[in-house]
């Protein structure tokens, strides 16, 4: 049974032009994983300005490298490459099928992380072969150890696939982790306690590999750990730097290491079992009607008695009055659709978005645009990820665009309601920056507040679904606005990313979204 | 007001059978009944009037213009009922159909009056301030019959437009379409032949893509006419009679198994043919022929 569920799973995912995409994808980050000798960026090793120190690209060097850094790059991405399952057997009906067979429920919430984990594995075996690949054709040394190259990916890389599985189906069995909250919390998880979980527990193999890797430079370049380390993609390799590598031969697989990777799985297990005892079996009454619904949008429970009248005197008159597709009522349409996303928060949704506006025409300059902003334009996130994937997501897909002028009507209104949003969230902070700034920098945040919905539709209308967006945002807000990456600061809030004329690519940007929105929206009309 | 289909075909990329094959229909007002088995082309053929998707080969005249390259043309005139379709769970029946009204273009008081009307139709008066979430599948499809009537449409297209519905929605959903059809194209997907039976004045029997014959259900029936037989056997014989006849109709009774079945000759000795054929049984007689298996 446990297989059954686990292959079932995984066959209905793999089978997909998505998972295609996803597994492109690991190819071309192997590929950018293991950068040619004279590339201007480097991945793994340690720089001062004069020169580069790496391993020589052997089996243990490159396996250890693409397995440390596709690690991270897997338990971010991965994550959202597999936390559909449970929502996909709901949405399709299987749901149904399954809460009513003799199947327990520790069965289905493990067989689900398993087949979670037989994605990842994939992706794993893909971005594993890459390596091999890229061994061969960056050809410092021909001769392939296959175990050295294998050893990081089956010890390092493979218990914290099966974690992640794990935690893809917490997340989606627990109501209130299920939806855009949840992608969201996940972002956030990954990027305060990977520095936190290395350094604890050495969760993603960091300490064990590199310290190994640092002591074989140390013994042929004395007082390379002075210079710093570099670990991800470093872009901009400093002209006439010169390289500098020594041989690795890998990491000795001791019986503790395997111990502690062992661990990880029993935690995944752990958490997959743990899960079964609230999972609610696919029981509609137990779900919030503001949770995802299947695409029928109906959860086929009669609530009610059922009403019944008289079948005489029952006649439909004629329209009385034009059809005039006037875009006022389409925008008002719209905009009463979006606030009615979240039933939970109901009036209070635009009780604080006044309130922002308010506060950012008050509290002290200093605070306006260093926090209030961004704070400001994280907390619609939810409702601007809905934008553009609202038909797929409810299946109302055929009677939207079975209307006349979507494009022209639908689609605008669909832009600006996301639009209003930024405005009433961010429009105090605007006034007040336009009070007391330049012009340069109202544009900046006007460009902003174009940006995020634009980002959002375009989005939305190409992936069909919420999450790219939510994850996307959520990244970009922290690395970018909260962490002073001037050239990620899509609000104008980081000092002198104004200046440097930043937000003139976010304008570009913006256009060429909504443009790519367009066209998908227009694709969506009318299928081939 | 004409729709013309000419020459249509329609080719998924992901299927090898095409799932429409140079198919021609000429329609004018009035209700027309297509009828055929799962897979036939049927939702695929909506869709295409529908503009949800677009046809491979062949044109689709909506009163002489393309709608394949003016979508708009026919979108601005049309009422849709898919097969299936979601709503908006966090909306009550007002609110949608606000929405919805605003995609069809109908605004302000015509809206809220034409909402009115329609809601009290499809019976949802009563439920109209409860979110649709909570709706059971007969309320939702009600919805969906209110949505398509939402800007009074010239081109009425529904696909199995009665599934879900209680009996007496499903009479008073007959009786509506009878209504409507008198100035505008009305067309009707179903596999309940005895809504057609009761609504179409036309019908058209579509098989693997194909058109197999369009005719009103007078005719229909005449082509059967003779065709179908019934006896009375032991209950130990239907098996042998399912496994060699096309079997309409059984009925258990105290002397025995009342059997009809379509055949082009008499299928056992002590078989009468049937005073009166039922459309169904034309319905089987016409896709059996087509399958070219033989009926008998």
């Amino acid at each position: 049974m446990l297989f059954a569920i686990m292959r079932a799973g995984y066959l209905n995912r793999v089978r997909s032009y998505r998972f295609l995409v996803i597994l492109v994808l690991c190819i071309v980050a192997g590929y950018i994983f293991v950068p040619a000798p004279g590339a201007n960026y480097v991945t793994l090793g340690w720089g001062s300005s004069t020169t580069f120190y790496r391993g020589v690209y052997n089996s243990a060097w490159i396996g250890s490298m693409v397995a440390l850094l596709s690690v991270m790059f897997l338990a971010l991405f991965g994550f959202y490459a597999v936390n559909d399952a449970v929502k996909g057997d709901e949405r399709t009906g299987v749901g149904q099928v399954i809460a009513t067979a003799p199947l327990g429920n520790p069965v289905y919430t493990l067989g689900t992380a398993l087949s979670n984990f037989m994605v990842l594995g994939s992706m794993v075996v893909i971005v594993f072969l890459t390596a091999l690949v890229m061994q061969l054709v960056r050809g410092e040394i021909r001769v392939v150890d296959f175990w050295a190259l294998l050893a990081p990916f089956l010890v390092i890389v493979l218990p914290l696939m099966f974690l992640v599985s794990a935690l893809a189906v917490l997340f989606e069995t627990v109501p209130s982790l299920s939806g855009g909250v949840g992608n969201m919390l996940y972002v956030v998880l990954w990027l305060f306690g990977v520095p936190i979980l290395s350094d604890a527990f050495d969760l993603f193999g960091n300490n064990l590999i590199i310290s190994s890797m640092g002591a074989a430079g140390e013994a042929v370049f004395p007082g390379m750990h002075d210079v710093g380390f570099i670990l991800g993609y470093s872009w901009g390799f400093p002209e006439g730097r010169a390289l500098a590598t020594f041989t690795w031969s890998g990491v000795q697989w001791t019986f503790e290491v395997l111990q502690t990777r062992l661990l990880l799985v029993g935690v995944a297990v752990g958490i997959a079992l743990l899960v079964s005892l609230r999972f609610s079996r696919f029981d509609p009454s137990s779900e919030s009607r503001g949770s995802s619904v299947s695409p029928s949008g109906v959860t086929s429970v009669e609530a009610h008695a059922p009403i019944v009248a008289p079948l005489e005197g029952v006649e439909l008159p004629s329209l009385d009055g034009d059809v005039s597709f006037g875009f006022g009522s389409m925008l008002v349409a719209e905009c009463r659709l979006m606030l009615s996303e979240f039933p939970a928060v109901g009036g209070l949704g635009l009780l604080g978005a006044s309130a922002l506006f308010v506060v950012g025409l008050v509290v002290h300059a200093g605070m306006v645009r260093d926090l209030l902003l961004p704070v400001a334009w994280l907390v619609p996130v939810l409702y601007w990820s809905r934008l553009g994937s609202r038909e797929v997501r409810y299946g109302t897909g055929q009677l939207v665009f079975s209307s006349a002028g979507v494009l022209v009507r639908q689609f605008w209104a669909l832009w600006l309601t996301g639009v209003i949003i930024s405005l009433v969230t961010g429009g105090g902070v605007i006034l007040r920056v336009g009070l007391i700034g330049g012009l340069a920098e109202v544009v900046a945040l006007v460009v902003g507040a174009l940006f995020i919905p634009s980002l959002a539709l375009c989005l939305g209308v190409w992936t069909g679904s919420s999450k790219v967006f939510e994850f996307l945002y959520t990244l970009l807000w922290y690395i970018g606005p909260m962490n002073g990456v001037a050239p990620l600061d899509f609000m104008g809030v980081v000092p002198g990313s104004v200046e440097a004329g930043v937000w003139l690519w976010y304008l570009g940007a913006t256009v060429v979204l909504v443009v790519l929105a367009f066209m998908g929206r227009k694709l969506q009309l009318q299928k081939d | 007001m004409s729709l013309n289909i000419q020459n249509v075909s329609k080719q998924y990329r992901d299927n090898s059978t095409p799932a429409l094959i140079d198919f021609t229909l000429d329609l004018e007002p009035g209700i027309l009944g297509l009828l055929g088995p799962n897979g036939a082309g049927k939702s695929t053929l909506m869709r295409i009037i529908a503009t949800i998707t677009k046809p491979t080969q062949g044109t689709v005249l909506w009163n002489g213009v393309d709608i394949c390259k003016k979508p708009d043309s026919i979108r601005k005139e049309l009422g849709y009922l898919p097969q299936d379709f979601g709503v908006y769970p966090n909306l009550n029946a007002d609110e949608f159909l606000m929405y919805m009204a605003a995609l069809r273009g109908v605004d302000g008081k015509a809206a809220r009056e034409r909402i009115d009307d329609l809601l009290a139709f499809v019976n949802l008066v009563e439920a109209r301030k409860r979110p649709l979430g909570e709706y059971s599948g007969g309320m939702k499809q009600r919805i969906g019959v209110a949505q398509a009537l939402l800007n009074d449409p010239q081109i009425l297209i529904v696909d199995e437009p009665t599934v879900g519905l209680d009996p007496e929605g499903r009479v008073r959903f007959r009786h509506l379409l009878a209504e409507l059809a008198g100035d505008r194209v009305v067309i009707l997907s179903t596999h309940i032949v005895s809504d057609v039976e009761a609504a179409a004045s036309d019908i058209a029997i579509l098989n693997r893509g194909s058109l197999v014959t369009r005719s009103s259900p007078e005719e229909l029936l005449r082509t059967v006419e003779g065709k179908v037989w019934e006896w009375v056997i032991p209950s130990d014989e239907l098996t042998t009679v399912r496994q060699k006849h096309l079997l309409s109709s059984v009925i258990r009774r105290s002397d025995g198994v009342h059997v009809r079945v379509v055949a082009d000759e008499a299928p056992a000795q002590g078989a009468e043919p049937a005073l009166t054929p039922t459309l169904e049984e034309a319905y089987l007689y016409c896709i059996s022929s087509h399958r070219g298996a033989g009926v008998g």
